[in-house]
Order: C-alpha cells, then structure tokens, then sequence
C-alpha cells in the first residue's frame, strides 16, 4: 500500500526496558502501517513484544522503566511519541481508542457503565460540537444497542461487575467506537472470552469497517487473524518476521517461523487428524478392545450422577438461599489408558467436575468409583492410598509451582511422602526430567529460570511421579503459546502410550480436544449435554449447544468461513 | 562488611531480595547502625557501669561486673551487702597501697546509682549582686491633706517615720492640680480612674500615684497616695566569693565606698550562703538604698549537664546517658521480643483461619473481634496492680493485644494461598496439613510479616515510651526513655527533653529506614510515569 496513504506507520520502533536484570530489548526495529479502514493483524507469541508496540502507540508504556530508543510512530502526519501531551490526550480516545483484554480491568468498578460512556461524550464536548448530559446518555444507550447488549436502558445502570465478561468486552467497544476513532488498537479482544460470545465480538469488530474506521488487532490467536484481517504482521522476539495480505501469506508463508505458527495451530476439522500422526480414534479404539479380550474395558474411573452444589448464602445469618450447581447429575467413565475430553464454557463447572472425580472437591451426591471402589465421601486420610493413582496437571503453569522450591524437591516431594523414593533424590529427578524431555541437569534450579512450556513440563513430571493411573489435565495447554502447545499435547500423548495412563482432558478449545481425545463429553450449566466419539460428536454434533459451539470456532485456512464471516459484516 | 550477603542456600527469591536490600544504602547502614547500637546495648555492663571491670586488691583479682562480691570482701566491715566500690576506690585503706586499683568502664556510671551531690563539680563561688532599688511609701491623706496614716514615708518627708503622721502633705509638696481634684472625686464617692504624677523637689523626684476607684458603701474619709522614688540611674555592682579565699573578689568603686561594717555584713552571709541559702541584704549608702542577693549554683536535682554527666542528671541523681543507653536495651528487647510474638501468635491463628476457613474462619473472626475491644489499658492497670508490674507482664498483656493485626494480614494470605495451584498439587500428592502450611504456604505468606516487621517494632518501642511516660509501663526504677520523658513534664529541664526525645528519634528513623529498603526489596516498583 502506498505510505502516504497510511494512517498510522510506524517508522523503526526500538523500545526498550531497563529491568534490575538488565536491559530487555521488547521491541526492535519495528515497522508497520496500518491504512484507511483497513484491518491489520499483529501476530506473536508470548513476550514477541507485540503487546508493548500496541501500548507504544499511544504512549502508554511506563516510562522509567521503558525507553523510546530510535523511531516514530506517525498518525496523520504527527509523531505520537514527541507530541506534547496536551495534544497526545486530544488524540487518545477520540482519534485512536483501545480495547483491552481484560475488561473488568478497563472499567471503573465504582462508576456505573452509564456514566463511564456518556462521561467520555461529555468530556470531548468541546470538540465535538456541544453535549449535553442527557444527550451523551441517549447517544451511550443507543452505542449498548448497537453493540448488541440486550436491555440498554437498564444496562446503563450496572456496575461492571453486574455484566459477563462478553458484555463487558461489548461496552469497552461501544466506549471506543463511540468516538468514532480513525483508528481502534484492540489488545487480544477476545482471548479472555468464551468461544460463543468470541464471535459474536469479532462480527462487531468487522461492523466498524462501515464507520471507515481503521483497526490494528494484537492476538497470539491465528484463527482470530484469518477471520478478520486484511493483512498480518508476524512478530517474533521483539522482531517483525513477516507481513502481508492475509490470504497470500496463509498460502504461502515466507519465512519458516509463520510456517511453524501456522502449522501448530489445532484445526477442529479437515485433514488435521492425521497431522500429529496418530492413528484414527476408531484404530485406537480396537486397538484397545483387542487388548483386553474383546471384552468391553471395565471403566477405570467413573462419576455415577455425581452432584456438587455450592450454597448461596444471604442476610445476617447467612442462612442458605439457594444453591449454585457445578456439577449437576453428571455421569462418565474413563477407560485405562484413553482420554476422556471434557468440553465447556467458563462457568459450567468442568473443573469443579474435574476435581471432584480425584477428590479434591466434595461432591454432594452421586458417587466417584476409580477401579470399582467407591472414593467419594472418603476423608483425606482414607483418599491417601488412591492419591498415587489420582494426580492432576494445572492450568497456569506459573503459579502452578512452588516458587521456593527447586525442581529437584517439587518433584520428589510426594514420592517422600509416600515412602516410594528409592533412588537418590537427584537421580529420581533427573529421570522425570528425561522422560518430559528436560535436560537432568535442570533439577537444582528454580521455576522462575523456566519459560511456560517448561514449566508445564515439569507440572506432568510430578504428576507423573507417582505413576498414576488417572490423570485429570485441567486446561493444561491453554496458557500456552500453540508452538508449545502442540509439543505438550505430542508429549502427553507419549507419555499415555508408554504408561497406559487414563487422562481426563478439560479445555474450552475443541480443536485441542481433539487431539487427544478418543471420545468428548459437551458440559454445560453443570450438565453434560453430549458425549460421544470425537469424531462423531465434531462432526455430527445432535446438541444445539455442541452445535454453536462448533460453529462458533474460527478455522484458519477455512475460506468459505472467512468470506462468510466477512461479508456478513459488510 | 559481608552481611546478608545472598548465601546459596537462599531460594532464589530471598536472595534477589536480599540483594535490593542490600543495594539500598540507607536502609543497609539503617541496619549495620541498629544492629552495632543493640549490640553495644546488649553489652551495656561493659561500657556503663559503676561496678569496676577489674578490681585489684590485696593481690586477688576481682571482676565485680560479673561477680558479686560483698563488702565484707573489701572493707572486711562484715557487711555482706552490695559494695560502693566508688566509694571503697576513694577510701584511705583501699587506695593507699599502691598495689589496689580499680579499671572502671569508660562511662563509670550505673543506670541506677545515685550520683553524691558532693561528686558534681560546680563552683563554689558565690555571686554577690548590689542592686540600687527604689524607695517606696504610701500616706493615706484626709480633706484637708493632713496625713493620717503613713507606711516607710519617713525619707521623703525627711522626718523619721513615726513623725510622718499628722504632718500636712502640702507642707512639703506643693499639691498638684491633679491630685486635689483626684482626691475630692474619691472623697465624694465617685467613681475615679488610676493617676499619677511625678513631681521633682530639689533633687528628688516622686512618683504620686492613686489607684482606680470604685465607689463604696461608706465614704472614705481619706485616700491612699503612693510614693515612689524615680531614680536618675540604677546602680548596679556584682562581686565574687570564694570560700576558699575567704575574701570578697572584684572590688569596685562601690565596695570601696561601703563602711566597714557594711562589707563586714556582706561578707558574712556570703559566707553562710556557703553552706545554705540566705535572704537578700539591704543597706543604704549615699542616700540611695542598695539590695544585695547572694546566688550560688547548688546541686539539686534533676541536675544540668556538667563534667562527665554529659548528658545531665535525671530527678533522683542517676546519670542520664547511662539510662539512656539502658533504655536503649530496654526498648529494643521489648520491641523484639514483643514483635516476634505476636507475629508467632497472630501467623498460627491467622494460618489456621485462613487455610480451613469456613467454621473455624468464621468463629475465629468473631472471637477476635471481641478480644480486639478489650480495652488494653484496663487490662493492663488491673493485672498490674494484682500481680504488680514487670516487664515480663506488659510483655504478656501488650502480646495478648497486638497479634490481631498480624492475624489479620495473615489469614488473608493464607486464604490466598490456598487457592493457588502449587497448594492444590501438594494436596494432590497427598501431602499432610503440616507440610502444606509449613513448606508450600508459610514461606510464601511471609512477605506482610517482614515487610511490616520494622514498623512494628516502631510501633512497639513508641508504645512502650508513650506507657512508660504515663506511668503504665515498666516498674521504677527500670531505665526507660518514657520515664525520663515523665520527669520532665512541667518543668523546662532541656537535657530531660531534648536526649531521651533524639533517642526515640534516632531508633526510630533507624526502623524507618530499614523497614522502607524491605518494603523496596519485596516490591522493587521502578518510580516510573505514566503519561
């Protein structure tokens, strides 16, 4: 596109942070440009500094510690980063707007969603040819129409804590389309949101085309790009690797890096299931049945219409009012050695489930059996002979760690505890180690000295220390880049073929799902609404729900998908 | 100077945090400084002391720092009380063989000796000062300005005193306009305003005044009139007495002029003022009446800095840098000891609310709360008057207290803990409650306590100043700074203020100080601007 043209270009941005341990180069050289009502995709894995070039923009970078080392950032002809202040402020909000990822955090909890909007209208009065209050608070209740939030006149009286995260997300649009911005930076839109209420964020991103409104959108998510974007930079440790039209650089990416991130991401449909080369689900699933004798397997694990209810307590005795059901009258099973894939939305109560089967949660009724014994309703010190066979691998790989302990000591801990440590300390480490494919000698250091992805991998090594039989992995990939997330899903899958282990594999994303999983439960509202073989239920999902679901996921490469998703828009 | 330097054994977050501590100068010298302070405290006995290091006598050694040894041992009197050992020093049998002697601490006082007025080097010298005063009188006079009743007028109507009544006033002084029309407004009753004239004959000049009047019930038949002399200049003179002399020093003009037997006068109650306090001489000479003072410092305590009492004395005679320094262990024991229980106490009821939460959370909460309004000071008066005070007892009540607010801070972060998912994977494990709370959670709970450590102690060593200054705190005569503090009160003895006051100050700021570079240690937030 011709430069002249452009709205925002970014000229060689260099930034950088002095940190106690030392220089951190965030962003290097970095050139962009974002045109007239065009939508551009900034595309990185975590910590490639995209994040940091979104907040440059703006200035919103704290400074100490960063520093603007060279380069401008131009927006209709002005260098943002010199401009005095006073004209910067002109110009956030009412020519640049940003959307953030975590909306409870971009809103003011103390100030009702009302305010907050027509405050904003209010304030650029002056330049925006006169407000009134009132006017300002029919023209923000008309935006909460538009971005599609059911009651807009009741909802301008909530509190952000009043609203879901999808409807918070939706005012956080309306407070910066409302403006009506050259140009809107939306910081990972949707990574905190469900995939249902995802789309229906992306359709409102797209209506802003119509308003010739200019949007820069920074995700670590592929499917998010192909749905959107015109064109796509693609970033990587604090450099720009590659850009161009979207469709073209899907085709055929230049550079090796893009081919990787294009290639790691989970696809639901199509030829993906072959890709990580593994033998259909139904192979495995007479692969089994020829194990044990053509007998169907007696379940290793099984929830019999297991029921945990949390009481909702009110007034000054905090007498029980009512009650919120997690889990609802769920019952599954879990054969040695398979996956089990538990699919939900925030909220439905998939962990609670999770954590109830390994008996980490009381459950209120129903019954958990592992091996045919009955372990609900045991008391801790009962459960303990079961904790060997029952271990569980968490989703935040950060805070999942003790950080004061070393490797060596978080994983050998609960061997101790069980009088199983029969080897040296350092060699039994350095075993788990080899086995999630770290180096041995990693076991006196720190968690802090590891990235996410080998954080998680020592998070399966203790899990795996104890041998178990049972593992539940509860969103075990999410937080993890999909690079990463592609080798923990092909370690976990090793590790069940070499030791037989059940997994119990919870996640939101269908499309990591199915990569493990030979057969998938659909929970919703503490309830499963479908279960089945995987492919079966991806494919001819009988749910409504699974059915959403499914559609709601973006499928890069999908083109019919892209022009749908697209033109609907336009 | 190597101190906490990150060892190897530290986890590497204590070690990165030890290592922002260290590089915050202020709060590392604040440390060093505190700590030499505490232990040079703890070692008060070696340095501050009326008891000798080492005594020499008759060819044995004694250490009476460490040891106790009665009298007996040095005077063979057969008491077996505490020796004076200052006084056993000075005495002719011990010091005159040349073979006794005593090493005494660098600062030879104790913080609870009683300092012998005697042993206070102030001067001897007595101050005689001659001042010139004024001669006053007062004459009540009637209609017809004849005097009636007199008081000391006799020189200003040049007759003797008893001559002064029934004299005519206009005899003398020729009456001003003023004062007859003063005196008939009295005399009729009426209400008057203060007057006053000053008339001159022959050399002298008179001040006549009258007060305000109010009418009263009965007519006066007389006024009072004041007279008062108006010098042309005041005479003044100031002379030296030393006792050892026995002589009057700086003699001027004016001593020269004295009759013998006024100088005799003089000297003779310079002399007894030697030994006591005495009342001012009057006397006249040349027709001008002279007051003459005697002013001596005398030792009466609390006593102003002086010689080795660098710091003064306090109200009974005990040297104020020795209490002090005293103080200083005082404080900071407590201060310690205080802050290190009721960190104890506040973690273990904190911990077990937050981890099990629910009932025992619930319960504790409630319990607490109505612990937290007992009122301290109550409980504190009451116990001390039964068991009587001591500071293992205000130890205890104000511990009882204070472990709220860490319970507190606690509870909260155990209860945050508990959720994190490093805590879920113990229990997963199957780890016991023991080695959850101990290993996985504690370690990661202890950021408010030591954050908060070096304010606590603040707070415990100002409360214990504040208790002691009201006279809750520790038993007399411990040495405290809030003590001190207390004798002051009402009385402008600077060295009572100012000392005690820099102390509390200096430990303080010290506690401050290091307490900011733990805060900047555990949250090491770059001072960064956000435009």
């Amino acid at each position: 596109m011709n430069p002249s043209e452009a709205l925002l270009s970014i000229h060689d941005l260099t930034v950088h942070f002095d940190t106690d341990e030392g220089l951190v180069e965030a962003v290097n050289d970095l050139s962009l440009e974002v045109g007239r009502g065009e939508i551009v995709g900034l595309v990185g894995e975590s910590g490639s500094g995209k994040t940091v070039t979104a907040q440059t923009i703006l200035r919103l970078v704290p400074r100490p510690p960063a520093r603007f080392v060279t380069g401008g950032v131009f927006f209709a002809g002005e260098d943002l980063l010199t401009l005095p202040i006073e004209r910067l402020r002109a110009i956030r909000g009412a020519q640049i707007s940003m959307i953030f990822q975590e909306p409870m955090t971009a809103l003011s909890p103390l100030h009702r969603v009302g305010s907050q909007l027509s405050e904003m209208l209010e304030r650029r009065a002056g330049s925006n040819g006169g407000v009134s209050r009132a006017a300002a608070w029919k023209r923000s209740e008309e935006w909460l129409a538009r971005v599609g939030l059911p009651d807009p006149a009741e909802r301008m009286r909530f509190y952000p804590h009043q609203l879901s995260g999808g409807q918070r997300q939706r005012v956080m649009i309306a407070m910066a389309m409302m403006m009506k911005p050259k140009l809107i930076i939306a910081d990972e839109p949707s990574t905190a949101l469900d995939v249902t209420v995802q789309a229906q964020i992306f359709k409102l991103l797209m209506s802003m085309k119509e308003e010739e409104t200019s949007l820069l959108l920074i995700t670590h998510d592929l499917g998010v790009v192909w749905e959107l974007c015109d064109r796509l930079y693609v970033m990587k440790d604090s450099r720009l690797v590659e850009s161009g039209p979207l469709e073209a650089l899907f085709r055929a990416p230049a550079r090796a890096y893009t081919r990787a991130l294009l290639d790691a991401v989970p696809r639901l449909r199509g030829d993906g299931a072959g890709r990580a080369g593994r033998p259909p689900p139904a192979a495995t699933a007479e692969a089994g049945a020829d194990a044990s004798d053509a007998a169907p397997a007696r379940p290793l694990m099984e929830a019999r219409d297991l029921r945990v209810w949390f009481p909702v307590k009110k007034g000054l005795l905090a007498r029980t009012t009512g009650h919120v059901k997690a889990v609802d009258g769920v019952s599954l099973a879990v054969e040695p050695g398979r996956t089990l894939g538990l699919v939900g939305e925030s909220g439905s109560g998939k962990t609670t489930l999770g954590r109830a089967l390994i008996g980490l949660q009381p459950v209120n009724d129903g019954e958990v059996l592992f091996a045919g014994a009955t372990i609900s309703g045991l008391k801790r010190r009962q459960l303990k002979p079961y904790r060997r066979d029952l271990q569980m691998i968490f989703q935040d790989p950060y805070s999942s760690l003790n950080p004061r302990m070393t490797v060596m000591d978080i994983l050998t801990e609960g061997l101790e505890e069980h009088g199983l440590l029969d080897a040296p300390k350092r060699d039994k480490a350095a075993q788990l180690l080899e086995e999630v494919e770290l180096r041995a000698d990693m076991a006196s250091r720190y968690p802090f000295e590891f990235s996410g992805g080998e954080r998680q991998r020592i998070n399966i090594a203790r899990a795996l220390s104890l041998e178990p039989k049972f593992i539940v992995c509860d969103e075990a990939v999410s937080a993890l880049d999909v690079t990463i997330q592609a080798q923990i899903i092909q370690l976990l899958r090793r590790l069940q073929e070499k030791y037989r282990m059940a997994y119990l594999f919870i996640s939101h994303d269908l499309s990591v799902v199915r990569q493990l999983s030979e057969r998938i439960v659909v929970m919703r509202h503490g309830a499963l609404v479908e279960e089945g073989e995987t492919d079966s239920v991806l494919f001819k999902p009988r749910h409504e729900y699974t059915r959403a679901l499914i559609d709601a996921v973006p499928i890069p490469g999908d083109l019919a998908r892209r022009r749908r998703m697209r033109g609907a828009a336009q | 100077m190597k101190l906490l330097a990150p060892a190897s054994w530290f986890d590497p977050i204590t070690r990165k945090r030890l290592a922002r501590f260290r590089a915050s100068r202020r709060a590392y010298w604040s440390l060093l400084i505190l700590l030499f302070l505490y232990l040079t405290s703890l070692g008060a006995e070696l340095l501050c002391n009326d008891r000798p290091l080492y005594a020499r006598y008759e060819n044995e050694s004694y250490f009476p720092v460490f040891f106790f040894y009665p009298e007996d041992a040095f005077t063979g009197n057969g008491l077996l009380t505490r020796p004076d050992y200052k006084a056993i020093n000075a005495s002719s049998a011990f010091a005159d063989n040349e073979a006794n002697f005593m090493i005494f601490p660098p600062l030879p006082f104790g913080p609870q000796e009683i300092i012998k007025p005697s042993s206070i080097p102030v001067s001897e010298e007595i101050e005689i000062h001659a001042q010139q005063a004024p001669r006053v009188a007062s004459v009540n006079i009637d209609g017809d300005f004849i005097i009636r009743r007199q008081r000391g007028a006799g020189w200003f109507f040049q007759v003797p005193d008893g001559a002064v009544e029934g004299m005519d006033f206009r005899g003398t002084y020729p009456v001003p306009a003023g004062l007859a029309q003063a005196l008939s407004e009295r005399r009729a009753n009426r209400p008057a305003g203060a007057w006053s004239q000053t008339i001159s004959l022959g050399e002298k000049r008179i001040e006549l005044s009258l007060s305000p009047y109010k009418p009263r019930r009965r007519t006066q038949d007389t006024a009072r009139v004041l007279l008062r002399e108006v010098m042309a200049e005041e005479r003044r003179a100031a002379w030296r007495y030393a006792p050892d002399a026995g002589q009057v020093q700086g003699q001027d003009e004016l001593w020269q002029a004295l009759t013998p037997a006024q100088r005799a006068a003089i000297q003779a109650q310079a002399q007894a003022r030697a030994a006591a306090p005495v009342g001012a001489l009057t006397l006249e000479h040349a027709g001008a009446r002279y007051r003459v003072t005697f002013t001596k410092e005398d030792v009466r305590f609390p006593f102003r800095p002086i010689g080795r009492h660098w710091f003064g004395l306090d109200d009974t005679g005990r040297d104020v840098l020795a209490r002090i320094f005293y103080g200083l262990r005082t404080s900071l024991n407590f201060g310690l000891l205080l802050v290190i229980a009721s960190m104890v106490v506040g973690t273990l009821i904190g911990a077990a609310q937050g981890y099990y939460g629910g009932k025992i959370d619930l319960t504790g909460q409630r319990l607490t709360e109505i612990w937290e309004s007992l009122p301290f000071l109550y409980v504190l008066i009451l116990l001390g008057s039964v068991y009587g005070r001591s500071f293992i007892l205000l130890l205890a009540v104000y511990g009882v207290f204070n472990w709220i607010g860490v319970s507190y801070y606690m509870r909260a972060e155990f209860l945050r803990l508990r959720r994190q998912q490093f805590v879920e994977s113990a229990l997963c494990l199957g780890l016991p409650d023991r080695k959850i709370l101990f290993r996985h959670i504690l370690p990661n709970a202890l950021v408010p306590l030591t954050t908060f450590f070096p304010f606590y102690l603040v707070g415990a060593i100002g409360t214990l100043a504040a208790l002691d200054y009201l006279g809750f705190g520790l038993p007399p005569p411990t040495a405290s700074w809030g003590q001190l503090l207390a004798q002051a009160q009402g009385q402008p003895h600077w060295w009572l203020i100012l000392y005690p006051s820099l102390a509390l100050f200096i430990v303080i700021l010290l506690c401050v100080f290091i307490g900011e570079g733990v805060r900047n240690a555990f949250d090491p937030r770059p001072p960064s601007r956000l435009e």
